[in-house]
């Protein structure tokens, strides 16, 4: 696995991170998360991951399961210190 | 011979994903004559309207929301079949401005399968508090078509909107754009200009965004299934619709594919290698293969129109956001708000003042002088009874249903609207979606949920918001089985509030049954388990207009289900009393009642709960003086694990089908009963009784 790869339930909150891929073999949460804006090459950071995933697409706030956030690989952009503020 | 044909009043459809205001936009569109009725062959709802612009009439349609043509619900599903087969004379794609970037794909899907397309930005107003400025001068330019920024809530921008949809139309059906053509609908088809290269962005430079490969699959899917797919929507082939719903089939569009296999089994074979082909070339599944470009096309869009002028203002709203969906202090906070909703508001203030100050007035005068009235005018004295006796209609039906259940729902229905409009709900759902897991349900479901704390029949018909059959089958079950409406709720609490321990106690009996039967129905419904996906809008404060028409409406609503039920209530009561059948079933039900350790009168109120669980909790209100505390949760918890009133069991019926409702009540019966007495014999073993 490329260096830096993981998935969006692992990574810290406040982190920014970039979608790769979306690693579900269903393709209706495929969908549903093309529908919310989480697509390879979108821009995403979590805001928290308890007690469900709460993560920022853009100027929107999705929520999700963290089966759902396990399925999405994201390369993080590294600690952005104006999201680190923004956090809770 | 010349036919004289009424001209077809042109459709404008409104399109947009959900939470960007279409309703207020329709609203504003719209004046009177609203109706909201299935979509044929569904149970979803579609509400349409007359509306009245520059003189012209046109129907105004507000579609379901949808994220994409790709349909993720039945709802979506609805929305895409709409949009193909009666093709709107213009479509008014509604956005949230802030997130233009997300809905643009949607734009273009729009515009590829040839639909007339007004992008209308609403909600600029947090686009601009975010520090965002909009070129939609530019836009307008480089998409060619009309681009207007709003606030439909405040009413900025309407003024231009209709403009545009009135030229927009003007042009599109003016004569020298009009072809001559086959049927009616194709008219209005070719009158807005498909095939002909229109608006800049037309069917032939939009397929420029997609790689070759894709493009020339295209065409190919177009030559296999286009003639079926024109057969099946009994038109002409079109060239837009079938460039999109080409691109839906190479994406696996289940009911496209369907109707593609039925009619031409080989087509659908060489569509399924087509697409293996495609998705070994790309290393991906087509639909996101599919999407990442109309994104990228949609960023670059954005990148050249949308321009951060100033750092965004921190709103308070949004820091507290963000504060509410954590376990701390968003717990908490959601129990503080649960507490103040239910207990302080409709329970002491709209089950207690409310309620007392009404009923009074009614016992004290209007009930007195119904009966002076009528003792005069009616020498009959059965007549009299039906009307102003002990189950009159109007003393007892219209007293319950005015002075005691509507104070309730009312109360009840403003504090929903208010946390509906603040933005409050999704981030409730997120609180509790964890704990719903154990229910076999989502922290979606919480909307049903609550709502089912104020009418159950209005929740059981939200269940359809609900992703998975089986979600919708447990959330309609403790609906119907533990969750007491807010008539039941509000007099429950105000029945029981001089005693707190009782008031705990039931309410811990309750929670218990919930979660026991929501735990055990997850585990014998089979089926997938629910995911749990949601957008969260942004806090808001909540707009008066708003809440104030979203409980007019609901409020409405319930007066005409509930006043016809009670007033058929008391008309049966009646009957029962006059001919002995009511005083012979309560003595009936004496071993019953003795089983659960109440006195023989509580019988009525069990019958009553047959008719409605408002009813019976109101006839419980009543009758409280005679019972001792212990009594009074046997009888609070027995009546609130009851079965539905009439109403939402007939909603049951036609949510779920006659077995399965049929098989919820026969369960819920006696389990309600079951679960009385097994309470009045714990506490007549522990010594309490």
């Amino acid at each position: 696995m490329p260096a830096g790869l993981t998935r969006l339930s692992q990574l810290d909150e406040g982190t920014k991170a970039t979608v790769v891929d979306i690693c579900a073999t269903d393709p209706a949460i495929i969908r549903k998360l093309m529908a919310l804006g989480v697509l390879p090459g979108a821009s995403v950071t979590p805001l928290q991951l308890r007690p469900a995933v709460l993560c920022r697409v853009g100027y929107t706030q999705i929520a999700m399961d963290l089966e759902i956030a396990n399925a999405i690989a994201v390369l993080p952009q590294g600690e952005g210190p104006s999201d680190r503020e923004e956090v809770g | 011979m010349v036919k004289a044909v009424p001209e077809p009043i042109t459709t404008i459809a409104l399109v947009g994903s959900p939470n960007v205001g279409k309703s207020v936009v329709f609203n504003s569109l719209t004046g009177s004559y609203v109706t909201v009725s299935n979509y044929p062959g569904t149970t979803v709802e579609v509400a349409s309207g007359t509306g009245v612009i520059r003189g012209q009439e046109y129907l105004v349609i507000d579609t379901p929301g949808i994220y994409s043509l790709l349909p993720i619900s039945a709802e979506e599903l609805v929305t895409r079949d709409f949009l193909f087969r009666e093709r709107p004379g213009l479509v008014v794609h509604v956005v949230d401005a802030k997130n233009l970037s997300r809905h643009l794909p949607l734009t273009l899907q729009l515009l590829e399968a040839g639909l007339k397309v007004i992008l209308q930005l609403n909600i600029i107003d947090e686009a601009s508090s975010l520090g965002l400025a909009i070129d939609d001068g530019w836009l307008q330019e480089h998409l060619a078509i009309p681009v207007v920024p709003t606030v439909a809530v405040s009413g900025q921008g309407m003024g231009r909107l209709r403009r545009e949809i009135a030229a927009a139309l003007d042009y599109w059906q003016s004569p020298r754009v009009q072809g001559g053509s086959g049927c009616d609908r194709c008219r209005e088809r070719k009158a807005v200009g498909h095939g002909q290269g229109q608006q800049g962005a037309g069917a032939a430079p939009l397929s420029s965004i997609y790689p070759s490969h894709i493009v020339e699959a295209v065409h190919e899917v177009i030559g296999l299934t286009g003639q079926t797919l024109a057969l099946h929507d009994g038109c002409e082939e079109d060239q837009g619709a079938l460039w999109a719903q080409a691109l839906l089939l190479l994406q696996g569009d289940e009911a496209l594919v369907d109707i593609v296999r039925r009619s031409d089994p080989r087509a659908a074979r060489l569509l399924r290698s087509l697409t293996g082909k495609l998705e070994d070339h790309f290393g991906g599944a087509l639909p996101l293969v599919i999407a990442v470009e109309r994104q990228a096309w949609a960023n670059d869009v954005c990148r050249r129109s949308v321009f951060e002028v100033k750092e965004p203002r921190r709103r308070l709203v949004d820091t507290w956001g963000r504060r509410l969906t954590r376990v701390w202090p968003g717990l908490p906070i959601a129990l503080l708000i649960m507490y103040l909703v239910f207990y302080r508001f409709v329970g002491t203030f709209g089950a207690g003042t409310l309620v007392d100050w009404l009923d009074t007035v009614f016992t004290a005068q209007v009930n007195p002088l119904v009966e002076e009235i009528l003792g005069k005018a009616l020498p009959w004295p059965l007549v009299f009874r039906l009307l102003g006796g002990e189950y009159g209609i109007i003393t007892l039906g219209f007293r319950y249903a005015l002075a005691i259940v509507l104070p309730i729902v009312g109360t009840f229905f403003l504090a929903f609207a208010l946390l509906e409009d603040s933005g409050y709900l999704p981030r409730l759902s997120l609180l509790v979606n964890r704990a719903c897991q154990v229910l076999g349900l989502t922290g979606r479901s919480a909307i049903p949920l609550v709502l089912g704390l104020g009418c159950g029949t209005m929740a059981t018909i939200t269940t359809r918001t609900l992703e998975t059959r089986r979600e919708r089958l447990i959330a309609t079950f403790l609906l119907a089985l533990a969750v007491p409406c807010s008539a039941q709720l509000g007099l429950i609490m105000a029945l029981l509030a001089p005693y707190p321990g009782v008031l705990l106690g039931w309410a811990l009996c309750v929670f218990a049954v919930m979660i026991g039967a929501g735990s055990l129905a997850s585990r014998l419904i089979p089926g997938p388990r629910a995911s749990f996906y949601m957008e969260v809008p942004p806090l808001r404060m909540p707009r008066p207009g708003n809440v104030i028409g979203k409980t007019a409406a609901r409020v409405s609503w319930y007066l005409k289900e509930v006043l016809p039920l009670f007033v058929g209530a008391s008309v049966a009561l009646w009957i029962g009393s006059e001919t002995g059948l009511f005083q012979a079933a309560v003595k009936g039900l004496a071993p019953v009642t003795a089983a659960l350790g109440l006195p023989e009168e509580v019988g009525a109120v069990l019958i009553y709960g047959f008719f409605r669980r408002d009813y019976g909790a109101a006839g419980l209100y009543d009758m409280a003086p005679i019972m001792s505390p212990p009594q009074l949760l046997i009888a609070a918890v027995t009546l609130t694990l009851f079965v539905p009133c009439i109403a939402q069991a007939a909603v049951n019926v036609k949510e779920q089908g006659w077995l399965r409702a049929a098989l919820m009540i026969s369960f819920i019966f006696p389990f309600a009963i079951a679960s009385g007495i097994a309470l009045h014999f714990l506490m007549v073993f522990s010594g309490i009784m």
